[in-house]
This record gives structure tokens, sequence and C-alpha cells, in this order.
């Protein structure tokens, strides 16, 4: 009889356990999104620029105007940046978790005072931002 | 079942306060690609910019320092905790009882170079704000000691 009762509520205890996590569960949500940063040029541009012969109206030509422009004693530098960002939410009952990540794609063109192109960089790494968690 | 009836209501309400008057939460951001390493073969008085765009890529930033020109690479790490605690009260109290704390810290990896006007690397700086350890960087307040002023002539 004892042996019955105790099976009873050990029974209940599992139940009530179970039906607490599935609330845990239920009661969680979770978000994903991403905020894109875009600017319509073609990295794959970058080799049509030849340094010490395209110009800076090769440049915006193919790259359309600069983000930024920076004044340098000896020339300017274009700078092309755009970004992408990943971002996750997870809420869990009490407990938020939150995770962002922002990457971005840049190429910067240096060019002399007779607006020859110099140098040109890239770096192109808008497609490494990833979703995750914060840990 | 009576007991069964109170111990499930007797959850749901647990449930119900807990979810409605305790959070936490765990932020996490970072912005920017790995930064290059100060020790990845650039050499003062010798690396040239092309060299440093072959190896390093495009910059985040680009300045002028009167003739000098000076890049910037760098990555930025958040971490932001809160806890709240909330007691819905206005009912009865005519205001709610609402306890918050919050913990935010951004640190940085950077490297800076410097090129002179002939476009060669002149000085090169680095720090990694993201291998200070977490916990120690947020609460460490203290500063540097200043140097000792020099004696009169």
């Amino acid at each position: 009889m004892k042996n019955t009762q105790d099976s009873g509520r050990w029974r209940n205890a599992v139940g009530m356990l179970g039906l607490g996590a599935l609330c845990l569960v239920l009661a969680g949500c979770a978000v994903f999104g991403r905020d894109k940063n875009f600017h319509p040029y073609d990295p794959a541009a970058l080799t049509q620029i030849v340094p010490g012969k395209s110009t800076a109206e090769d440049v915006t030509r193919l790259f359309g105007p600069p983000t930024q422009v920076v004044k340098l004693t000896g020339g300017n530098a274009y700078v092309y940046s755009r970004s992408l960002s990943k971002g996750t939410g997870l809420w869990l009952v009490f407990v938020t978790l939150v995770n962002y990540d922002t990457q971005y794609d840049q190429v910067v063109f240096f060019l002399n005072p007779q607006n020859v192109v110099t140098h040109c960089g890239s770096a192109l790494r808008s497609g490494d931002a990833a979703y995750g968690l914060p840990f | 079942m009576a007991s069964r009836s109170k111990g499930l209501a007797g959850l749901l309400s647990v449930l119900v306060i807990v979810t409605g008057c305790l959070s936490f939460r765990v932020e996490k951001v970072t912005i920017g690609p790995e930064i290059p390493s100060a020790a990845a073969g650039l050499k003062e008085g010798r690396t040239t910019l092309a060299e440093i765009l072959a190896q390093c890529g495009a910059p985040l930033a680009v300045d002028d320092l009167g003739g000098e020109t000076l890049l910037i690479y760098e990555k930025k790490f958040y971490r932001g905790g809160q806890i709240t605690l909330g007691i819905p009260m206005s009912d009865v109290t005519g205001t709610n009882i609402n306890v918050n704390t919050y913990g935010r810290l951004w640190r940085y990896d950077t490297v800076g170079m410097v090129l002179d006007r002939e476009m060669t690397l002149k000085r090169l700086f680095s720090v990694r704000g993201s291998a200070t350890p977490l916990w120690r960087s947020f609460w460490d307040d203290s500063r540097p000691v200043p140097a000792a002023a020099p004696p009169p002539p």
C-alpha cells in the first residue's frame, strides 16, 4: 500500500517537473535579425583598378561616390565602406541572451595630387558576420 | 487530487511571479574583423603602404597627421549584463518596486600605423584589449601613478 502511494507521488513529481520544463520552453522565444548598411559597389571591379594608371574618375565610375574622402598631405584617400550585422536574441523565462556581430566590406584607394591611384586595398569580411550566442 | 491541483497552482504561480519580477540579460557585440598581428612581418622604416595593404587589407580608418598618414585597424568587443528585479505593486501602493543593475564593458583591439611622406611605415603601435581579463577590466579603476616632477633647475 505504501509502495503504491510512493509510486504515485513519484509520478506526480515527475509530471510536475515535466510541466515546469514545458512552461520554460513555451515561455521562451527567439529572434534572428540582419542589419545591412548597403552601398552598391562590386568588389570584383577592384581588378580593373591599376595603381599608377587608374584615376579618380575610374574609381568613381566603378565604385560610385565614396563613403568618405580623406584629405592627405600627398593626395586623397577614397574610402568605401558597407557593413552587415547579424543579431540573435533568445528569451528563456527570466534569462535573455543577445548576440550581435558586425563585419565590414572596406575598400580604400590612395590617390596622388594628380588624382591617379597610387595604392588600393580591400578587406571584404561582411560575409563573416554570424549568428550565435553570447558565450 | 486536491493536493495535485494545489501543487500545479503553486508551480504556475511561482513561474508567473519569477518571470514577471526577475530578469537577467547577457549581451555580446563584436564589430569588425580580427586586427593584423603586430608581428606580421611589418618593419618600421622598411614596410611600404603597398605591402601593408597586401598583407592587412584595407584599414578601418585613414587620417592625415600633418604630412604623415595614419592607418587604423580595429576590432571592438562589447559585453553587457543586466539584472532587473521588479515587483508590480501599483494596485496596492500606487507605485512599483524596481531594482536594476547593469554592467557594460567595451574593449578594443587596435593597431595604428603611421606612414611617412614616402608612405613607408614609420611607427607601429597596438593594443589588445580583448586579451585583458573580462572581470578585472571591468572592475579595475586604478590609474597609473604620475611620474615624479623633475627637480627645478
